[in-house]
């Protein structure tokens, strides 16, 4: 056998496992659309069917219109804006600060950013709705939008690593050059970085295109509702409308669906850091 | 020396990226530094704007804003909900009144951080099982100040005392009320010449159950009866065998997990499951516990315990399901038809604004005429004593029925000294009903857990 | 710029420029924390030593640390959970990370769907995700004991059997590592390709290439999922609470995580003050496991 025959069978290996992998993960989503596509009775069945007798593709529109979800996404894609915005620059900035510059009291400060992942959300829940409550942010987006501002802990730890990959005598020929850290940052290491600040911007899109939690809590005004909280509108008490539930997430995944799929190279290709330094 | 350099440092670099930015160094930063600041003036403009209006509005006379937090947000309550908050509305000019819907669960996530910032909202639904819970943690207003006796005479005597603290006095009124009772497939019934009138006893519903089963070599086709899924538990059953509270004497509080009745009734529960096999338990549980597929409506089976909100599901999810109702059967004859029950109340949480045009809303939402309507509209119980055979409510079917099973309703209150034994012993009892140990066992071991945990927290 | 103001400020050494620079380009996060993050946790702190129930506090010493290891029934059983949980999960998914990403790394026909395909399940969040997931472990008609059947596996009950709960659950947490994947991905686009041509010309087998080029150029990456991954397994909770209905941790008390334990003293029962305590023993455990991490990972990451 040779080795382009040797290449091709495993190829074709290759191929079949990733299809059955593709096939299972996709099956939850099949059986998402399937319910979207039947009746309550027919969702109710059991033993279960996977799929719908007459599929009702009405209820995508049906349900879109049970709550003004175009409205919803609109707000949620405003908090999305700002929070890509405030994530992106702002953790590459600070992590730069982490990773390349060496200062006095760095290790307790990283520590520190650790150590806030470490506490669940939940116990510090009330007092922060409080700060938030007498700074009179509540019930607008500010309380959504400016912690984005101050950092991620997991973004900082994240794009931390990416910085370290990059080899030191690059910061150091530039330093011996004469440029300041800004330079460096601004100049040198944000393109490098760019495909992780794109991954940034995905995970934080879809973090808060996803958040449920903090809408609920800081908001009550109906008009500022997000697509989470819209989607309440189709669980009762003791009933749960799972056909219209599961239109409207199906729809709500799209975008980041589109994005992923149009800019996936942007995500992982590049940072070819070794490459620049050669 | 070192430290007051960096203060200097840290706040002339606040002063430069605030006032000037980094220049074209850190051009990124400035950016969104400045974004920041301009989202903030956006997103604040309206707010501070309603506040403004707000204060107008009292000085001015007019009616005074309140807000009402529950989690009926589904087109089979939102819409009766907001009429009775728009009659109120209409009805008096003091008050202006607006329903706000919010996800049961996380609505008293969000009522607990709202009452620690001193900021709650008016009037709040909220579970009667723990009212005196709430009260001594100090998270409802009382309402003793407004009750007149007129008011408090027309709910019956077991919700009002729900509705009671330790100390006395009451802190919230009932809304809704439910119970549990045995739903039944009539064509099932009618096809193995059952009259469901004829299950009476525990024996009457092993014997009906299991000639309505129906078999496919091994595996079942149809099931009669499982005691524990839908909305039926253990507790369910030595509730109803102890005719009240099952787990704990309610003079004393003293734990009776293991009593004679509790082994009895609890080892009647498990045969069940023995009879029809552990897998085909799992396979049911699983169905009910999804949300989604539902065996009873779909006909697999032919009895189940549920809520008298079930009706509301079924209408659903089985719109042409011929079913009835039959009262959970008697433990032993002349035991009585006991079942678990419990409701919603509406109360005002601690520190809101307005607890006087709170009361008068709470007030009017839990009368005669508004319970009527919300009742006929939205399938609940009402707590309160004056319906009539000629309510609008009672003509409507299975009404009557449901009814009839309310008298014989306990609502178990856990006092509040052994407030969280339910976590101690529940995965014990658990163990006895999915097989792992022996029934009475199980009890032993979770009278000894309450024991130990009532040692604990005293 | 800035370097004009450092000198007007008479900063000259080199070690007062870093330091600096390092203060001002962690500033955003460190405004942040000093104003947002640290007071809410130095509360929680400090009401660990009270009777607290986030309207009244009385302080009563170590006595909620004392009632954790003495009195609480429950406080085992759910470190337990907890820590079975982590031990399978965490090398698991990191396991399953790498490889798949490696995979997805290779030219194959379709590559592009793929990873879309495999990195879907990542956006797939909300609790209606749960719901599915309990119809995909249904134990009679459920698709995954459908496919175990197919290769002649008599399928667990899963959800219903408090031994398969757990692994249901990690099993659920594999379908959803796409997010991971991509990390790695981002990384091994940047390896030159010669790195793995001239280990070829060596003769070196797949899997010497995996080990020797892929693993050490990943281990920056391996490491960060590596903490997030422990940091994340300890705080295991919305799984427990949505999958046991009641929030008790069902069936047998099996899904009675740490936090869904911490969850029901905080907002069941209010006793906030120990629900605090709960979750800073588990604080210092968790900081102790990442410190150990960090030392252990001097030894196998290599950052450039």
């Amino acid at each position: 056998m040779t080795k382009s025959q040797k290449e091709r069978i495993s190829n074709i290996i290759l191929f079949v496992v990733l299809t059955l992998g593709a096939i299972l993960i996709l099956f939850p989503i099949a059986w998402m659309i399937c319910t979207a596509l039947k009746s309550a009775p027919e969702i109710a069945m059991y033993p279960p069917k996977l799929l719908p007798e007459k599929p009702m593709f009405e209820n995508f529109i049906i349900a879109w219109q049970k709550a003004p979800f175009t409205k919803y996404t609109i707000n949620t894609l405003i908090i999305v804006f700002f929070t890509i915005i405030g994530n992106v620059f702002v953790n590459s900035f600070v992590s730069y600060g982490f990773a390349k510059v060496d200062f006095a009291g760095k290790n307790i400060l990283f520590t520190c950013i650790l150590a806030t992942m470490m506490i669940p959300g939940f116990i510090t829940l009330v007092p922060t709705y409080v700060i938030f409550s007498k700074l009179h942010w509540v019930n607008t987006y500010l309380p959504l939008i400016v912690p984005a501002f101050f950092g991620n802990a997991f973004h900082i730890f994240m794009m931390r690593q990416f910085y370290m990959t990059i080899p030191i005598e690059l910061t150091e020929a530039a330093r011996i050059d004469g440029a300041g850290h800004f330079y460096i940052w601004g100049k040198l290491m944000m393109p490098l970085v760019k495909p992780v600040m794109a991954t940034i911007a995905l995970i934080a899109f879809k973090g808060a295109w996803s958040d449920f939690q903090g809408p609920l809590l800081y908001l009550s005004d109906r008009n500022m509702y997000t697509l989470q909280l819209g989607l309440q509108v189709f669980k009762g008490q003791g009933f749960t409308e799972w056909n219209y539930l599961m239109a409207v997430s199906f729809l709500s995944m799209i975008p980041i669906l589109i994005l992923f799929f149009c800019f996936q190279n942007y995500f992982i290709e590049g940072m070819n850091v070794g490459g620049a330094v050669k | 020396m070192k430290k007051k350099l960096l203060a200097s440092l840290l706040a002339a670099a606040m002063a430069v990226t605030a006032l000037t930015g980094c220049g074209s160094d850190g051009g990124a930063t400035t950016g969104s530094t400045a974004s920041t600041g301009s989202a903030a003036a956006e997103e604040s403009a309206p707010a501070e704007e309603a506040a403004g209006e707000e204060a107008a509005a009292e000085d001015n006379g007019e009616a005074v804003e309140l807000e009402f937090w529950a989690w009926w947000s589904s087109d089979a309550r939102k819409p009766y909900i907001q009429q009775m908050v728009d009659d109120f509305n209409a009805s008096q000019s003091k008050y202006h009144v607006n329903y706000v819907d919010i996800p049961f669960g996380d609505i008293f996530t969000k009522n607990i951080a709202q009452i620690a910032a001193g900021d709650p909202c008016d009037i709040m639904a909220n579970s009667m099982e723990e009212v005196k819970f709430r009260a001594q943690e100090g998270q409802v207003e009382p309402l003793d100040a407004y009750l007149t006796d007129d008011v408090v005479g027309g709910f019956y005597e077991q919700y009002m005392e729900s509705c009671t603290g330790d100390d006395g006095s009451v802190y919230a009124l009932p809304f809704s009320v439910d119970t549990r009772v045995i739903y039944y497939n009539k064509d099932h019934f009618e096809e193995a010449g059952i009259n469901p009138e004829d299950i009476q006893t525990w024996d009457d519903l092993w014997e009906a159950a299991h000639k309505l089963d129906v078999q496919d070599g091994d595996d079942y086709t149809r099931i009669g009866f499982l005691p524990v899924v839908g909305n039926g538990g253990v507790d369910t059953w030595l509730i109803n065998a102890n005719g009240g509270p099952c787990w704990f004497d309610e003079e004393t509080t003293e734990p009776t997990v293991n009593s004679d009745v509790n082994k009895e009734a609890f080892a009647w529960v498990r045969s069940w499951i023995d009879y029809y096999g552990d897998s085909t338990y799992n396979e049911i549980s699983a169905a009910f516990s999804s949300g989604m597929a539902d065996p009873f409506a779909s006909g697999v089976m032919s009895m189940v315990v549920h809520t008298s909100a079930y009706t509301a599901a079924l209408a659903q999810t089985a719109p042409d399901l011929n079913y009835g109702v039959i009262l959970l059967p008697e433990f032993k004859e002349g035991n009585g038809h006991t079942a678990n029950g419990g409701g919603f109340v509406l109360e005002i949480p601690k520190g809101a604004k307005n607890p006087e045009g709170a009361y008068e809303f709470i007030k009017y939402a839990t009368s005669y005429e508004v319970q009527d309507f919300l009742c006929t509209a939205m399938g609940d119980f009402s707590g309160r004593n004056d319906f009539t055979d000629e309510s609008q409510f009672f003509q409507k079917p299975l009404v009557g029925d449901i009814a009839k099973a309310l008298e014989e309703t306990s609502t178990i209150i856990v006092p509040n000294s052994i407030k969280g034994y339910q976590d101690v012993i529940n995965p014990i009892i658990d163990e006895g009903t999915l097989g792992i140990a022996p029934t009475d066992d199980v009890l032993d071991r979770a009278q000894q857990a309450f024991s130990d945990f009532k040692a604990t927290h005293e | 710029m800035f370097g004009k103001l450092l000198d007007l400020l008479g900063v000259k050494t080199r070690k007062g420029r870093e330091n600096a620079y390092g203060y001002i380009f962690i500033l955003p996060w460190l405004i942040g924390f000093l104003g947002l993050t640290a007071g809410p946790m130095i509360f929680s702190l400090v009401t660990s030593f009270a009777d607290y129930n986030m309207l009244k506090i009385d302080f009563i010493g170590l006595g909620n640390y004392e009632r954790m290891f003495f009195k609480d029934q429950l406080f085992f059983k759910a470190l337990g959970n907890t820590l079975f949980y982590a031990v399978l999960n965490i090398p698991l998914v990191t396991a399953g990370g790498v490889i798949v990403a490696v995979i997805l790394n290779k030219s194959v026909f379709g590559l592009r769907t793929f990873r879309t395909i495999y990195y879907l399940p990542s956006i797939m969040v909300g609790v209606g995700t749960y719901f599915l997931w309990m119809l995909m472990l249904d134990p009679s008609t459920g698709i995954i004991n459908a496919a175990l059947d197919l290769i002649g596996i008599d399928g667990p009950a899963w959800l219903s059997d408090p031994n398969w709960t757990k692994p249901a659950i990690i099993v659920m947490h594999l379908w959803g590592l796409g997010g991971q994947m991509l990390l790695y991905l981002a990384r091994l686009q940047s390896i030159p390709q010669d790195y793995y041509e001239a280990a070829s010309l060596d003769g070196a087998s797949a899997w010497q290439k995996f080990r020797k080029i892929t693993v050490p150029l990943l281990s920056p990456i391996i490491f960060y999922n590596l903490t997030i991954g422990i940091i994340g397994a300890f705080q295991v909770f919305q799984e427990g609470y949505i999958f046991s209905g009641d929030g008790t941790g069902k069936p047998a008390g099996s899904l009675l995580f740490y936090n869904l334990h911490v969850w029901n003293q905080a907002f069941k029962n209010f006793d906030t003050g120990y629900a605090n305590a709960l979750c800073w023993f588990l604080f210092a455990v968790v900081m102790l496991l990442t410190v150990i991490n960090n030392r252990v990972s001097k030894k196998w990451v290599h950052y450039d």
